[in-house]
């Protein structure tokens, strides 16, 4: 599946704005951005973000940003409110396709994988934003396996593809 | 860089590689899209999903860029695909002989959606369904009015309509009025005035609208873009509606895109 | 009267999802999925009854809006006013559905 998302640029502007911010201990921000199915399951439409309470992350040294219990579950009361999808979102602040961190890839999919059970008609995921491109996995309905993220478009009165 | 395209290096560095990846989408393709089919070809798109059910008639042949006389009868999608491939032999052309909305998978992939469609009702349901998919959507139209007593009117448009950005109904084109006469005279529309000349210039602008927006070559990328042309006197020019438009649209805002919520009752 | 009752808004527009309607004796489907736009949409019915496909029955009805896209589906519908006097939701599908009778 070639997976694509689309997103507004004001959308993603929001959403860098919020994660280049610092954190008074935590290095990296977390955000959600919520997403929409559309009438193509490899085509996921980014309808709005969500950022994360400075007060809803929890110190661990292990890992760049943790985000406690509060914040997740403030995250599937939209899936369940807004009837949208929740990405689990941060950044790198580097140019170049970015790669999850070992801590990523042992808790993301989890995380994911929880949202598919309270909301499995809805696309779920997790992406990680450089300054050129982003990488990220999603739970899409009737799918079994996560599927890799291929492309983003940013769209705005111009068109960017990242 | 392919030496074909030397002569539009200006769009940019990194200009025809966006322009071969992006999947463009026509729906129509009379006498408007026929031209967009054409200078989108020798631009250099790679992937097209064209709509039309129809076949060309003689009274087409006035204006269906591409059309041959032997070309009565034949599908208009089989007229556009022949200019695509005769230009970009390697190009992917999704070849729909429906309405989009029988086939609305393949539109859905589209980055960008030229309408060339006819009446209001099209127009509005197909920006509807662009701005929930996020698609850029440029839509092309022309009319010839008859005035008792003085010469033909000839007027068209060129708009752009971007997500987030004042769609057709905030521009006051698509309005409740229209679509009520529409709806009335259902079925009683005859044959409409229709030339080649107009249709070039909404067409090329059309398209150097949809280049603009994918190579940002004028670092000025704007919307809504709402251009009127006036045939009689040959001017193309921003409509006076767009100085009293809203800066956000009122009709589709951004978390309403994807699929329809359905809310229990 | 009606289950499984949803709302869908579009461009600004509320329409009612009625799934699997019954409609009247003599109809071809017996059923079908309806979509009530209980306002003017702004094609000048005060109020529309679309269908999933199109119904035969037993009178000719002027089918003016073919394989229209709203949220999602393809509807179709015929020219036909109601007065103004069915204001509750149930009253204007009632109202709508006597065309086909």
């Amino acid at each position: 599946m070639n997976l694509t998302l689309r997103i507004p640029q004001s959308v993603l502007c929001v959403a860098r704005q919020d994660l280049a911010r610092s954190h008074p201990f935590a290095y990296e921000r977390i955000g959600f951005f919520r997403c929409r199915p559309t009438v193509r399951p490899d085509l996921i439409v980014i309808t709005g973000y969500d950022a994360v309470p400075d007060e809803q992350y929890i110190e661990n040294s292990g890992a760049g940003a943790c985000i406690g219990r509060m914040a997740i579950q403030t995250a599937m009361q939209r899936i369940l409110t807004h009837k949208v999808g929740q990405i689990h979102v941060h950044q790198h602040g580097h140019r170049g396709v970015p790669s999850p961190s070992s801590t990523d890839s042992a808790n993301q999919p989890r995380l994911v994988s929880s949202f598919r059970n309270l909301g499995p008609q809805l696309p779920h995921g997790f992406i990680i934003l450089s300054n050129t491109h982003a990488w990220g996995e999603f739970a899409v309905p009737g799918r079994r396996r996560f599927e890799k993220l291929r492309s983003i478009s940013v769209v705005s009165a111009r068109l960017e593809f990242l | 860089m392919n030496t074909r395209y030397q002569r539009q290096s200006f769009l940019g560095e990194g200009s025809q590689t966006v322009i071969e990846r992006a999947l463009i989408g026509i729906v129509g393709l009379g006498g408007g899209g026929s031209h967009i089919v054409q200078q989108t070809a020798h631009i250099g798109f790679k992937h097209y999903a064209v709509f039309d059910p129809q076949t060309a008639e003689d009274t087409n042949l006035n204006r269906l860029i591409g059309a041959r006389l032997v070309d009565i009868g034949r599908e208009k999608l089989k007229i556009a695909r022949r200019i695509i491939k005769g230009l970009q032999p390697d190009a992917r052309v999704l070849c729909q002989r429906v309405r989009w909305q029988a086939a609305p998978d393949v539109l859905a992939a589209c980055d960008i959606v030229f309408g060339c469609v006819d009446s209001f009702q099209d127009r509005d349901e197909l920006e509807t369904f662009c701005r929930r998919h996020l698609i850029l959507y440029i839509d092309i139209g022309m009319d010839i009015h008859q005035v008792d007593g003085d010469p033909p009117r000839m007027a068209g448009q060129v708009i752009l309509s971007a997500p987030g950005y004042p769609c057709m109904k905030c521009l006051g084109f698509i309005t409740p009025e229209k679509l009520a006469r529409e709806a009335q005279a259902y079925g009683v529309a005859g044959a409409r005035p229709q030339v080649v000349w107009p249709n070039g210039v909404l067409a090329s602008s059309a398209v150097g609208l949809a280049v603009a927006a994918l190579t940002c070559w004028t670092q000025n990328a704007r919307a809504p873009v709402y251009l009127c042309y006036d045939g009689n006197k040959n001017l193309l020019t921003d409509h006076v509606r767009l100085q009293f438009t809203p800066k956000e649209c009122q009709h589709y805002p951004l978390a309403s895109g994807g699929s329809a919520i359905v809310t229990a009752l | 009267m009606y289950s499984g009752l949803g709302s869908i808004a579009e461009a600004g527009v509320q329409y009612i999802l009625i799934p699997n309607l019954m409609l009247p004796k003599g109809c071809s489907p017996e059923r079908v999925d309806a979509l009530l736009c209980p306002t003017n949409r702004g094609d000048g019915y005060a109020s529309r009854l679309f269908f999933a496909q199109r119904v035969a029955g037993p009178k000719v009805l002027n089918w003016n809006a073919n394989g229209v896209r709203i949220g999602d589906r393809n509807w179709h519908a015929f020219s036909y006013r109601i007065g103004a006097s069915a204001k509750r939701l149930a009253q204007m599908i009632s109202s709508h559905l006597t065309a086909l009778q």
